[in-house]
């Protein structure tokens, strides 16, 4: 593939991209927590993907690629429908308060975990989601959210602390919310 | 390095994202310092878990269904942003797709609204052509447009005159041998019969916003199925709530003619 009439070819596009529709959909099932929108918000990523589909660059990351347009995306819409980011940046908030992280119990199921990660502040959910689970690199999950690489590193890291306090807490289907730790 | 160095770090480490020469301090660290090892062990088990229990989340998987129609709808876009005619109307052209459709053996429909729904529009649009105006193997005798306007809807009687019973195609004429309503498995379309170049094409137009659709049958299965290789090129536009089809076996280029030179007068009876 060479220029944009190779690149935009849907047999390319069929190879390279729609591989992730999967993945997409999960993350934005996760984000927006309403199917009919989720598939509404992929199917329109995967829509802007094609057409622009001479932008992306052979051998890069295209679960990333597919990512950012994602991202951008959810934020028109989110602009579209007057809607504010869900959580002010609690990053100060946190820092002082995790000073001992506690072990994560063995006995926790897939859906503790998640239960879990639901119950931290959205962006810290974000960015475990895009490094953990979409498998970016920093500098791409800076350009698909938007905020500096310095920005990712402390909310992975807040991030991962919140998500194991509220999983040491967790015990037999209870569990502490870490915004009452602080 | 120190335990609080190693700590602050143990994400980046964890994501490769350190520099060569920080990769090697922790690691020099981590063989004399058992707690930073139960850390790093830690933040990786949590991370592996977390990957395995989101992708295999049974509440955040996608319908199947929902992907074959992504699948479709996005074959769809590709192939009418590669085939825009230079008609006044833009119509999309669907060739080969039909067997597309056939192939992935889809779609239950409510409405057709969206390029699956489209699909199975354009197959019903084929087989009203094959089993009526190839075939004459309708279940339900075609009845006069006239008829139809009176008992379904006036917009029938438009194709008592339209298109003309004689139209210049860029290579011949075109001739309307046949007008009538006939309905293909449910689907109560107006027809125009012409011949152009030696083949049978058929104007069909129908509804487009009554549903629910019924399943497309899969190659094989009994009913209407297009075996591979038994293609027919479709081209078809939508206007003021009413979908419109050209097919004809023939070859694209030819269907496509036949389109450009009617869809003019079509579209201003609509």
């Amino acid at each position: 593939m060479s220029g944009p009439e190779a690149s935009s070819d849907w047999g390319v596009f069929e190879r390279e991209a729609l591989p992730h529709a999967e993945g997409l959909f999960r993350l934005a099932l996760w984000l927006v927590r309403d199917r009919s929108e989720a598939e509404e918000l992929v199917q329109e990523t995967l829509s802007q993907a094609l057409t622009s589909f001479h932008r992306y660059k052979p051998g890069t990351n295209c679960r990333a690629w597919l990512t950012t347009i994602l991202q951008h995306v959810r934020s028109n819409r989110w602009r579209a429908k007057s809607r504010e980011p869900v959580v002010s940046d609690p990053d100060e908030r946190f820092a002082k308060s995790l000073a001992f992280v506690p072990p994560v119990p063995d006995e926790l199921t897939d859906e503790d975990l998640l239960a879990a990660l639901r119950r931290i502040p959205s962006q810290y959910q974000d960015v475990i989601l895009m490094c953990d689970v979409q498998e970016l690199s920093y500098k791409e999950i800076a350009a698909a959210l938007g905020i500096p690489i310095g920005t990712v590193m402390s909310r992975l890291h807040r991030g991962r602390d919140l998500l194991r306090i509220e999983l040491a807490g967790y015990r037999g289907g209870v569990s502490r919310q870490a915004a009452d730790l602080g | 390095m120190q335990c609080h160095e190693v700590r602050d770090l143990a994400d980046a480490f964890i994501a490769d994202e350190l520099l060569v020469e920080t990769n090697q301090e922790i690691l020099r660290h981590l063989e004399s310092c058992p707690d930073c090892r139960a850390e790093i062990a830690a933040r990786r088990a949590l991370r592996s878990r977390l990957k395995a229990a989101f992708a295999g989340a049974a509440d955040l998987a996608p319908r199947e269904e929902w992907l074959s129609e992504v699948r479709t709808r996005l074959q769809v876009e590709s192939q009418s942003a590669r085939r825009s005619w230079n008609s006044p109307a833009t119509w999309l052209a669907l060739a080969a797709t039909v067997l597309l459709a056939a192939g992935l053996g889809l779609f239950t429909l409510a409405g057709s609204r969206g390029a699956a729904g489209l699909l199975a529009l354009a197959r019903s649009a084929v087989g009203d052509h094959r089993n009526c105006a190839v075939r004459f193997n309708l279940a339900e005798k075609p009845i006069p447009l006239s008829q139809a306007a009176e008992q379904y809807d006036p917009i029938y009687r438009v194709f008592e005159a339209t298109p003309a019973a004689s139209v210049s195609g860029r290579n011949g004429t075109i001739e309307v041998l046949e007008r009538h309503s006939c309905v293909f498995e449910g689907r109560r379309f107006a027809h125009v019969v012409m011949k152009y170049q030696g083949e049978l094409v058929s104007l069909l137009v129908t509804e487009a916003n009554a549903g629910p659709l019924t399943r497309l049958p899969a190659p094989g299965e009994s009913g209407l199925a297009l075996a591979p290789g038994d293609g027919y090129n479709v081209v078809y536009q939508q206007a003021r709530g009413y979908a419109v089809f050209v097919v004809a076996s023939g070859n694209a280029t030819m269907v496509r003619d036949v389109a450009d030179a009617i869809d003019g007068d079509v579209l201003a009876h609509l």
